[in-house]
């Protein structure tokens, strides 16, 4: 690396282990809640049908169903 | 921790590096490179000796000259103008050659030279392989060198 | 865009796309990282120092490029209440954060060598180092306030005014005499680059925007389930 390796190697290893590893903490974050949803689905914890929107599995969460209907909304406007 | 604690924690967190990050603007616009002064200026108003100051420029060409020891060097930096005999020593950076844009702090000696410091070398915005430089310069079409840093 | 609104869809697209983009991200990072190290040629000047900037380059347009990302997600999450918009702002500040970081770690690793100093508050070093700041302030107040949405509004504030940053950074090695080098790719007059180093270097900068498209999708992807999550707890919570 003409002369250069202590500078060259450093910033292209860290440029890898920051890239992999946001990658590697993302999905080991994405399959904690996947694997939890699973679980919290297998005791019945949804009682509404799946694939409905946040708000259906929150009857109780007032911002949420706010942005929900605002969503029916411009669905609606959508199609 | 409660977590209105925590809250009032991030926030003042957030705060302080805001705070920071303004301290640092301030600090940039002081300080910042756009304080250097050319031979031009230095020559038509001298400082006080021993002031701290920044001189910028050109590495004249042919004016480099480094002693044995290899680490103390004497050059001249010129703003095609004027010029200001330099003397350094210590490592220079591997972009410090004749005819490159420098950066240097230090202050002027009693004899006329400027003792520098620290010495910063400018980069331009091209990159080539040096094949290619070589096939400029032998088509006399390489105009590096020609242009002046402001 | 609002299309993409309900989070079953997006979800569903997200999952078709990715594979692709997953492995767009492999190869391209790969050729360019190859190409960066071993094919492209010592510059005249910098000689082998210059694989440095195959890195740091990249990670500086990513640094700025997700930023205004958020800000534009921002402003949609602000004006249009769009629910998607602040889990996009609030999957990206990591990313960001972490390519500005690399930004300013690189850009120190080629100072030393090349112009004799690791650090110098120069126009843009320093416009680059509040960008960073930026994106922590932007992650810390996300998680700031126990009502998720107030935080949400505040980040999405910040993002906004933090803004008037990016056209800084671009221009402060116009504006000042910055240490730092002009634009070499993003010039009127074309590129000051010669095309065996502005290939590897496009390559590989492409490779980081994929990066940026499968990671953030994967974190939108997490973040709704998180929405879930929380709201389930919430409906057991008012159960019991």
């Amino acid at each position: 690396m003409g002369g250069y390796a202590a500078f060259v190697w450093p910033s292209l290893g860290l440029t890898l282990v920051v890239m992999l590893g946001l990658l590697l903490s993302t999905l080991r974050q994405l399959r904690a809640r996947q694997r939890r949803l699973a679980a919290l689905e297998a005791e019945g914890a949804t009682r509404r049908p799946r694939g409905g929107s946040l708000a259906a599995a929150a009857p109780g969460d007032a911002p949420t169903v706010t942005r929900s209907r605002e969503n029916e909304r411009s669905e609606e406007a959508a199609s | 921790m409660t977590r209105k604690r925590r809250r009032l924690t991030i926030v003042f967190t957030a705060l302080v590096v805001f705070g920071a990050a303004t301290a640092l603007v301030l600090a940039a616009l002081d300080e910042n490179l756009d304080h250097f002064r050319s031979p031009s200026q230095l020559i038509a108003e001298p400082p006080a000796p021993d002031r701290g100051i920044r001189l910028g420029g050109l590495v004249e060409e042919g004016s480099v000259e480094r002693a044995a020891d290899g680490l103390s060097v004497t050059f001249r930096i010129t703003d095609l103008a004027e010029s200001v005999p330099v003397s350094y020593v210590g490592i220079l950076p591997d972009l410090f050659r004749e005819g490159q844009g420098v950066v240097t702090t230090g202050s002027m000696q009693g004899d006329g030279t400027f003792a520098a410091r620290e010495v910063l070398a400018k980069h331009d915005e091209n990159y080539m392989p040096r094949e290619v430089v070589d096939a400029l310069k032998a088509s006399g079409q390489w105009r590096h060198g020609e242009e002046i840093p402001q | 865009m609002h299309r993409f609104a309900n989070p079953a869809r997006f979800t569903r697209i997200a999952d078709r796309v990715l594979p692709f983009v997953a492995v767009a991200t492999a190869a391209a990072l790969g050729v360019g990282f190859y190409m960066a190290l071993f094919v492209a040629p010592p510059d005249y000047q910098q000689g082998e120092s210059v694989r440095i900037m195959y890195v740091h380059v990249p990670s500086a347009w990513m640094a700025m490029f997700i930023y205004v990302a958020i800000a534009v997600a921002s402003a949609v999450a602000l004006i249009w209440r769009h629910p998607l918009a602040d889990l996009a702002a609030k999957a990206s500040s990591p990313i960001g954060a972490g390519f500005a970081f690399l930004t300013l770690v690189t850009g120190s690793l080629w100072g030393r060598p090349m112009w004799g100093t690791w650090w110098e508050w120069d126009g843009r070093l320093t416009s680059m180092l509040i960008l960073f700041f930026l994106y922590l302030g932007h992650m810390a107040l996300m998680h700031a306030f126990d009502d998720q949405q107030r935080g949400y509004r505040a980040a999405a504030i910040l993002a906004l005014v933090g803004v008037i940053n990016i056209p800084i950074i671009k221009f402060s090695v116009d504006w000042w005499a910055t240490l730092h080098q002009p634009a070499s790719v993003f010039r009127l007059d074309g590129p000051t680059i010669h095309p065996s180093m502005l290939w590897p270097l496009l390559i590989t900068a492409v490779g980081f925007k994929l990066y940026y498209v499968t990671v953030v999708l994967l974190r939108i992807k997490s973040e709704l389930i998180a929405a879930r999550l929380r709201a389930l707890d919430l409906a057991r919570l008012k159960a019991s």
